[in-house]
């Protein structure tokens, strides 16, 4: 039966967590009050720590319209600093990466050490009437801290602390990801017409695979795939049981028998959401890091990462990149039929035309209820204070 | 070997690609061709591999196409053939060719989808010549939602 204008856009008659207004995807004062209440206050992933291996090694990214520079000092240690300049606020590191011993800005030549104090005022003979001085000039420190070698930072000075945040959500990783060094030898950006929540939450969703080939014909083929349970654990990450998938079972695909990571059976797949926006998956041979800068309401950057063993033989490296390639990357099968779905949804949600999506799946838990998706949004509600399913209602009620 | 009937071939994989006449384009190439998709990562000051293809490889990744979740749309190939040399070994040439690559939505819309190189090695032992190897060498290293089409 079709429904009428006024049925369309009255909610579902469902729990409310169980359904998601199409605002949320779309609205530009939840968007930015998304920038304000999540961003600026959650652990975001800036890199993983090969990315910086060296001293001097540097890293730059903007985040929450923030330009921000992750640096190893030359004591070794991981910092990050808001990238701009204390003088005339330009850019201090400029390109996507470099190695510097001091980080010199460009425009007047101000120069810091990599622990972000201003250690040369050009012509500072200038300033010494009316001051500043040097001593107050250093960067803007960022809270950043580093777990299984990848490098979270934090814009709000007084967040809790990184473990107390993750909890036990890399339970499910910290013997594939912390035993051997890893480093990424994949990274590449997508730029997607969609909302950054959408992309997380088909990376939480199972029910989705239905649109893969890939995985209609290897790992929803597996046995006990559609028994795995979620795990939900605080702050609105959530994990899934381990399974084992044959992948040979896609034509021209081998199984993944050899250079599984420490820990893991041959062909064995483990995923770890954590909130907001960042996904790690594991495929056996390699690693799947993704995060996303939210950009506008329809417009997000993805970042991808692939992660081998550092100092593995060329072969074998050759392998795992292979592994990688075949399902994600620029022309992996997946991945792009992702972004495709991800697009298509917000299409339909830009202007209105959705109302709401639904999330009501329960299967006790298993693979393909919706119990990650609604544990998100949760949390999104919680620190959005508003819920997913009524957004607008609360702004009004916010505004009174 | 005549280096027009080399460039025919660059022009012709060119065709057969846009065409999505695949095994036409495997009939160009050479039993051990292989075929791979480089480009260097700024972020990671790394080279990266982003496909990596045997003959086989190929053969069964066009043969699954039809079942994939694609972009709406097709591509359109512009090989400019640059340079045609001697590879150093005996009945092969090394072919650079210039790539352009276009994207055609189902709405007409045209964009550049990327720019690059194609890196050839051409076998010239047989009648006609027959690509041995393609690199693919990506300038352009953001493309949209991606492709499962090989360039």
């Amino acid at each position: 039966m079709t429904r009428s204008a006024d049925q369309w856009a009255t909610p579902p008659n469902l729990p409310p967590d169980h359904y998601i207004s199409s605002l949320v995807y779309s609205d530009p004062e939840i968007f930015r009050e998304e920038q304000e209440k999540i961003f600026k206050k959650s652990w975001k992933l800036a890199c993983h720590e090969s990315e910086v291996a060296a001293p001097g090694d540097y890293r730059t990214m903007t985040f929450a319209g923030t330009p921000l520079v992750v640096i190893r000092g030359m004591d070794r240690k991981i910092r990050c600093f808001v990238n701009v300049c204390s003088h005339r606020s330009a850019l201090v590191a400029r390109g996507p990466s470099g190695n510097a011993r001091t980080l010199t800005c460009f425009f007047h030549l101000w120069e810091y050490d990599t622990k972000g104090a201003c250690i040369a005022m050009t012509r500072d003979l200038g300033f010494k009437e009316c001051g500043p001085s040097r001593e107050e000039m250093g960067l803007r420190a960022v809270r950043c801290e580093t777990r299984l070698g990848m490098v979270f930072i934090n814009l709000d000075d007084s967040a809790e602390s990184l473990d107390a945040y993750l909890g036990p959500s890399f339970e499910l990783i910290e013997e594939v990801m912390g035993t051997r060094e890893l480093e990424v030898f994949h990274y590449h950006q997508v730029e997607m017409r969609a909302n950054w929540k959408q992309w997380h939450e088909t990376n939480m969703e199972d029910y989705h695979n239905w649109g893969h080939v890939v995985n209609r014909t290897t790992g929803m083929q597996a046995k006990g795939h559609f028994e795995r349970k979620w795990i939900l654990y605080p702050n609105g990450h959530g994990s899934i049981d381990p399974m084992k998938i044959d992948y040979s079972r896609y034509k021209g695909w081998q199984d993944r028998q050899d250079q599984n990571l420490p820990g893991l059976r041959p062909g064995e797949l483990r995923v770890v959401d954590l909130f907001p926006n960042t996904t790690i998956i594991v495929r056996a041979t390699c690693i799947r890091i993704d995060t996303s800068t939210p950009i506008g309401p329809s417009h997000t950057l993805l970042e991808y990462r692939g992660l081998g063993i550092k100092g593995e033989p060329a072969a074998e490296r050759a392998l795992r990149v292979r592994n990688h390639n075949q399902f994600w990357g620029p022309f992996g099968r997946n991945l792009v039929e992702d972004v495709v779905f991800v697009e298509a949804v917000e299409e339909c949600n830009r202007d209105g035309a959705a109302k709401y999506s639904v999330v009501s799946r329960r299967e006790e838990m298993k693979a393909q209820d919706d119990a990650l998706l609604r544990h998100f949004h949760g949390e999104w509600s919680k620190r959005m204070g508003r819920p997913a399913s009524n957004p607008v209602n609360q702004m009004a009620i916010a505004a009174e | 070997m005549n280096a027009d009937a080399v460039k025919d071939l660059i022009y012709q994989s060119c065709l057969a690609m846009d065409d999505e006449r695949f095994d036409e384009y495997l009939s160009l190439c050479t039993e051990d061709y292989q075929y791979k998709v480089t480009t260097y990562s700024p972020e990671l000051r790394k080279e990266m591999v982003w496909l990596e293809q045997s003959r086989a490889d190929l053969g069964a990744m066009f043969e699954m196409l039809p079942e994939h979740v694609k972009p709406e749309g097709q591509f359109t190939r512009h090989a400019q053939v640059y340079r045609v040399a001697p590879n150093g070994s005996a009945g092969t040439l090394a072919v650079t060719s210039a790539l352009t690559l276009y994207f055609t939505t189902d709405r007409g819309e045209t964009k550049v989808f990327a720019i690059g190189r194609y890196n050839d090695v051409v076998d010239t032992t047989g009648p006609v010549p027959r690509l041995k190897t393609r690199e693919v060498r990506l300038e352009t290293r953001s493309l949209g939602a991606g492709s499962q089409i090989p360039f």
